[in-house]
């Protein structure tokens, strides 16, 4: 289980990083995309797209205002995606 | 089919910079087919040197893109109002991502522009697509981001 | 006025040198070619005339610095984001930074910042330039 959880962090770590063009280490479950990555709406916006895409989901835009580290995206996907921690 | 006459009423666009003649097939939610005819009339061949060559005559990649964008915005405009709703606001290109050049376009050509949706939102719409002339691809985009906003920020300023 | 390839429009007033490549500025004005379109009674300067801004002062700084005869075009818009909008009577700045592929000499990276005079962040522009040594015409 743990293994699934890391790779799906890691998959999205990459997603988030190409969109944001920083390295993914920089990436860090914590660090605000706005305040420390120089994001804007647009980005959330282009996160979300790609994540809806590679995991056959649908996720409301209500849901960008929240999406602003890592660990929300991951919380939201799963919790549209369905998965079982 | 969707003429030119009905295209002004999809699109805020007008001349001479309404870049889509025809929109050949649609798909809503899903995808277009648009077509944009270039000609040496267009403002952009003009004031052009004598004895240039060939080269000298491509139509201009930034209306290309403008062309394509435009393509784009028809299909989420017309998908919205087929889904009994309206666009809120004013439609703005945010951001493309990917937008490649393989070849050129010059007048007498005929731009085909395919876009097909990645993601689509009450007030945001991701998109990818492709243009080609007689087949030969010209330019291939891997993402386009439009967006809805209300008249009044466009006219103010600045995306949170 | 005549020119040598085809423009939607003159998109650079003037291209100051810098280190890194050039500022290039750009008067936004309502009867410049296109603009009537762009909208009927709400001129707006499209996103995609900023590319052209970027792309004519750049393209014109790379001719200038290769062979007599070298030709420049667009090979990718690698990424561009739109973050607020120019009207007319705003000016635009672009600081474009030129970056010589080490690889390849026959391209060209462009990032550029585009700013207002208020200083608000206009437009964020990647592009990659192709450069065609002279007698080549693909």
């Amino acid at each position: 289980m743990t293994q699934v959880l890391n790779h799906r962090m890691e998959e999205l770590r990459e997603v988030v990083a190409e969109v944001l063009e920083v390295e993914p280490e920089k990436i860090t479950e914590t660090s605000h995309f706005v305040e420390e990555h120089d994001a804007d709406s647009l980005r959330a916006i282009e996160i979300l797209a790609r994540v809806e895409k590679m995991y056959k989901i649908e996720i409301p835009q209500t849901e960008l205002p929240e999406m602003e580290n890592l660990g929300a995206v991951y919380r939201i996907v799963s919790r549209y995606a369905g998965w079982q921690d | 089919m969707l003429e030119y006459a009905y295209l002004t009423r999809v699109l805020p666009h007008r001349h001479p910079i309404l870049q889509v003649d025809r929109v050949l097939e649609y798909t809503p939610n899903q995808r277009i087919v648009a077509v944009k005819a270039v000609t040496g009339t267009e403002p952009c061949f003009a004031g052009l040197a004598d004895g240039l060559p060939h080269s000298s005559f491509a139509y201009p990649s930034s209306l290309l893109v403008e062309s394509l964008g435009q393509a784009g915005a028809a299909l989420w405009v017309l998908s919205a109002r087929d889904g009994g709703t309206v666009l809120d606001g004013t439609l703005m290109f945010g951001a493309a991502r990917g937008f490649e050049f393989h070849g050129s376009a010059y007048p007498g050509d005929v731009l085909r522009h395919e876009v097909v949706v990645e993601s689509l939102k009450e007030n945001s719409a991701v998109m990818r697509g492709e243009t080609r002339v007689d087949g030969r691809l010209i330019a291939v985009v891997a993402s386009m981001l439009a967006i809805a906003r209300p008249e009044a920020a466009v006219a103010g300023s600045v995306n949170p | 006025m005549t020119r040598n390839y085809a423009v939607p429009l003159d998109a650079v007033d003037r291209v100051e040198l810098t280190t890194a490549g050039a500022t290039v500025t750009k008067r936004i004005v309502a009867d410049d070619p296109y603009i009537e379109g762009h909208y009927p009674g709400f001129p707006i300067y499209p996103g995609v005339f900023t590319v052209e801004t970027v792309y004519q002062a750049s393209r014109g700084l790379v001719e200038s610095r290769r062979e007599p005869g070298t030709r420049v075009t667009l090979a990718e818009v690698r990424s561009v984001r739109f973050k607020a909008p120019l009207r007319p009577g705003d000016e635009l700045t672009a600081e474009c930074e030129l970056r010589d592929d080490p690889d390849d000499i026959s391209r060209v990276l462009v990032v550029a910042e585009c700013r207002r005079k208020d200083g608000a962040t206009v437009a964020k522009v990647t592009l990659d330039l192709r450069v065609h040594e002279a007698g080549d015409h693909a």
